[in-house]
């Protein structure tokens, strides 16, 4: 009985409650929408019309994309003070992010890779979101796949594609590379790879070089696996061979700094001696390549010199003896070079001052830069095929080739014949 | 059995509850959603602002520690306004070293947003405007402000409408900030350019101290009215420990303070909020809130004869002291000795503050100069008007001068024998003044 009588408890809590819902049931639609009806088409009579027409004929009706190029703080940190990009520089941007970006996926992917994986917001923003206690700057952000967020487009120069490509297209390729990874994760086996050598905290203050040596693409690369990795592919795809090249370079290098441990140490890959005195109370250390020239001595030797600078008083000697020919007055050494009266060796009728040796710092702290960006770029390209099925070296070959072929009065033309 | 009870009673309960759900069927308050509602408030201010012509002037704050600066607005259905203002960062937006106020113009977008209620958001990058909005260190200051730039907005919360008047409040930084209508026709440049006309004549840097007259008669020092962050302190009280600060604008029509100020009233023991100025005929501000309280510089013959200021004579001078003047400067003219400039200034005599000069500077034919010094005192007659009371000394050449030519003691008398009442078209800044001796004639001076 007592069951029984929990039964019709439940089933008078039931009715009562079905009683009071449908009570309220007795309008059977939906009211209308509390909100106000959108239109989709775009408005003819505004100002931006060619531009808002092309933007959806190119990004929102193809990727389901909405480019947002008038600002709303809203859809921003409000702990930034930030302003709105410029018109005309929306317009510059919109325009290159297509050819540089989507149209790459595009054509060298399939058409349909960003319309799935591709963001659905783009958010331009005028200025920098400085950070005034580190001394950084903020210049893409990629929120969960759906957006990404460009900064400082007022800043962007058409001109200058070395300017294009490290403060916009490396960006979106950073920020999309995000967007991926957030979608399927790469492998575990690159967080390994410079693992003990990450620097949250202090990444702004390193130098190119230094971080190239230790496996990092750049500076920032050093701050989070995660940054790392974004950079690897973005750095990868915009930088130029010639760039590369350089980047290795460096990477190759020892680096170290007479300040030893300090947090604010300058490090150097070259030092030299005060004088040529051996000693290392006299070592001078300086990175600058272009003071650097290969020297060949009267003997042959051939060293690593710095451009103007010498051996206080010292003049390469000949070979004793040294002989006058009394015909002509000139004295030779033992090995027929002509010298000066001390013995001094000439060069078209001068003595030869000892240049100052300049010596590579050794690389000591066991990581091989080379071999670890190396293996980073490989995991990149791997990930890529196997996730997404994109050759991440035609990617790079299609951008580098329209990076120097894009023509931006051509793209301009684009918006201004909209009807 | 209890179980049963408790259980038809919750089922009770439940029930009520149920129909009680279905009340706000009856009773919406609201013929529309909220959301269609914030939608007619955004058409509703898109309107206001396009309407008869769509241009407004806008009283823009950053922070309290800068001055507020004007723009105006021409705001257009098609989404577009064009920005106009008149100051030294325009100036400083294609030389950074540059100094002095520059107008500038540019056409960029605006929205009405709908937020929490309806926002003004000029959304696309205008570079006479968002320069204070952004985040770049600012050119003129020793601190480094990058990441903060001067902390001003460019979305507003529109708080209130009223008699073409606009409320409203930065949405980031939350200063109040206003917005007028102005006519439709009125050029932008011209209308800035009387606006930095009028604050030139508002407050001057030459004129050194300026006043609060209070109704009752007390008077508060205003210091560094000209550049719009003044300090106000009581007349006979303590400059360091009782001053208080405002920043202030200046509009096309008078001059106003960022937030209110009390100030006490000595004399009838009153305090007197003020805020809003208006210019008057005389060159004087009148405030709005209270209508009689003004601000102005002292007494014009205390100007005249204050201790700070050096007043040259002009060229504009009539009767018997332009006699006088134009005598001596034949008569030594026709010895090589050229005038080039008459002073009134406070004589360099540490024993005797109160002594003044005049200072009548000649070039020779050579090119050399020969300055003439004649010491006075002078006598103030109430607040009207002053005299010249020459003690008969001089410098060494003034003597020389004065003993060979007689034209020189003539003027020097003329002015000894003259009353002098001057006025001037500014009663704020008195930068030049006519000082009027009746049926002697009068000079026209201005401070140097």
């Amino acid at each position: 009985m007592k069951l029984i009588n929990k039964y019709i408890s439940a089933i008078v809590m039931m009715s009562a409650a079905a009683m009071g819902f449908t009570s309220c049931s007795d309008n059977d639609k939906f009211t209308d929408t509390i909100f106000p009806d959108v239109s989709e088409e775009v408005d003819p009579n505004l100002f931006t019309y060619k531009f808002d027409k092309w933007l959806k004929e190119n990004y929102l009706d193809v990727y389901n994309l909405d480019f947002r190029y008038k600002m709303q703080d809203v859809g921003t940190d409000m702990n930034y003070n930030l302003v709105p990009a410029n018109y005309q520089k929306a317009q510059d941007l919109a325009l290159l992010a297509k050819e540089l970006w989507f149209d790459v996926y595009k054509d060298v992917v399939n058409p349909d890779f960003l319309k799935t994986y591709g963001p659905r917001i783009i958010h331009l923003i005028g200025s920098p979101a400085y950070n005034p206690s580190s001394g950084t700057m903020i210049l893409g952000l990629a929120e969960g796949g759906i957006k990404v967020s460009l900064f400082r487009v007022n800043e962007l120069d058409v001109n200058s594609f070395d300017q294009l490509n490290e403060f916009y297209f490396k960006t979106m390729h950073h920020e999309f590379a995000h967007i991926l990874h957030q979608t399927k994760t790469y492998p575990a086996k690159f967080n390994t790879i410079s693992i003990g050598k990450y620097d949250g905290s202090n990444w702004q203050d390193r130098q190119e070089g230094v971080v190239l040596s230790m496996g990092f693409t750049t500076p920032y690369a050093s701050s989070a696996f995660r940054e790392d990795f974004a950079e690897t592919i973005a750095n990868f795809i915009v930088k130029t061979d010639k760039q590369w090249e350089r980047m290795y370079e460096l990477a190759g290098r020892g680096w170290e700094s007479p300040d030893g441990d300090d947090p604010n140490a300058v490090y150097y890959c070259y030092y030299y001696y005060e004088n040529n005195q051996v000693d290392e109370g006299k070592k001078k250390h300086f990175s600058d390549d272009n003071v650097i020239y290969e020297f060949t001595d009267p003997d042959g030797n051939t060293f690593k010199a710095y451009f103007n600078k010498y051996q206080s008083g010292a003049y390469y000697q000949g070979t004793a003896p040294i002989t006058k020919d009394e015909a002509t007055g000139k004295y030779h050494d033992a090995k027929g070079r002509e010298t000066d009266s001390s013995g001094r060796l000439l060069k078209n009728g001068r003595t030869i001052p000892i240049p100052i040796q300049v010596y590579p710092v050794e690389d000591k702290d066991g990581i091989d830069g080379v071999a670890a960006l190396d293996e980073k770029i490989q995991i990149a390209r791997e990930w890529l095929r196997d996730a997404f099925g994109v050759d991440l070296d035609k990617l790079r070959a299609e951008v580098q080739k329209r990076q120097v072929s894009y023509n931006i009065e051509q793209l301009r033309k684009q918006i201004e014949n909209m009807k | 059995m209890k179980k049963l009870y408790k259980f038809s009673a919750f089922a009770a309960l439940l029930m009520s509850v149920g129909l009680a759900s279905c009340n706000h069927e009856e009773a919406d308050i609201f013929e529309h959603s909220a959301a269609q509602r914030t939608e007619e408030a955004r058409k509703m201010y898109n309107d206001i602002l396009v309407d008869k012509g769509g241009k407004w002037q806008m009283e823009y704050y950053t922070t309290e520690e800068e001055p507020g600066y004007i723009y105006l607005f021409t705001f257009r259905k098609d989404g577009s306004v064009t920005i106009s203002g008149h100051n030294k960062y325009i100036n400083m937006i294609t030389s950074p070293d540059a100094r002095g106020s520059k107008y500038g113009s540019e056409t960029s977008m605006w929205t009405i947003l709908s937020d929490n209620g309806p926002v003004l958001s000029f959304n696309t990058y205008n570079s006479i405007f968002h320069l204070f909005a952004s985040p770049e260190d600012i050119p003129d200051t020793e601190r480094d402000e990058q990441g903060y730039g001067h902390d001003g907005d460019y979305e507003f919360d529109l708080m209130k409408y009223s008699g073409d008047t606009l409320y409203l409040e930065g949405k980031k930084n939350g200063a109040d900030i206003i917005m007028t209508r102005v006519a439709a026709d009125v050029d932008d440049e011209v209308y800035m350019n009387e606006v930095v006309a009028l604050a030139d004549s508002f407050f001057n840097a030459k004129i050194p101290t300026v006043y609060v007259n209070l109704p009752g008669g007390y008077r508060h020092v205003v210091l560094d009215g000209a550049t719009q962050l003044p300090k106000f302190y009581p007349e006979t009280g303590d400059y360091i420990t009782e001053w208080v600060g405002r920043n202030a604008i200046i509009t096309h029509d008078g001059f106003t303070l960022g937030k209110p100020l009390t100030l006490r009233d000595s004399i009838d023991g009153n305090d007197y909020t003020i805020q809003h100025f208006i210019r008057q005929k005389d060159g004087s501000l009148l405030c709005s809130d209270d209508g009689k309280t003004t601000i102005t510089a002292d007494a014009l013959n205390a100007v005249a004869t204050d201790k700070q200021l050096k007043w040259q004579v002009g060229t504009e001078m009539m009767g018997e002291l332009k006699a006088a003047y134009d005598a001596f400067v034949a008569q030594t003219k026709a010895k090589n000795y050229t005038l080039r400039n008459v002073q009134f200034l406070t004589a360099a005599d540490k024993s005797d503050p109160q002594k003044y000069e005049l200072l009548l500077k000649f070039r020779t034919k050579s090119g050399s100069t020969v300055d003439l010094l004649y010491y006075y005192h002078v006598t103030l007659n109430g607040k009207e008007s002053f005299n010249m009371v020459f003690d008969g000394t001089s410098n060494s050449n003034g003597a020389s001068f004065k003993k060979t030519y007689t034209t020189i003691a003539d003027f020097i008398d003329k002015l000894q024998e003259s009353t002098f009442t001057p006025t001037s078209s500014s009663r704020l800044a008195p930068i030049t003044m006519k000082w009027d001796a009746g049926n002697n004639g009068y000079f026209v001076v201005d401070v140097q």
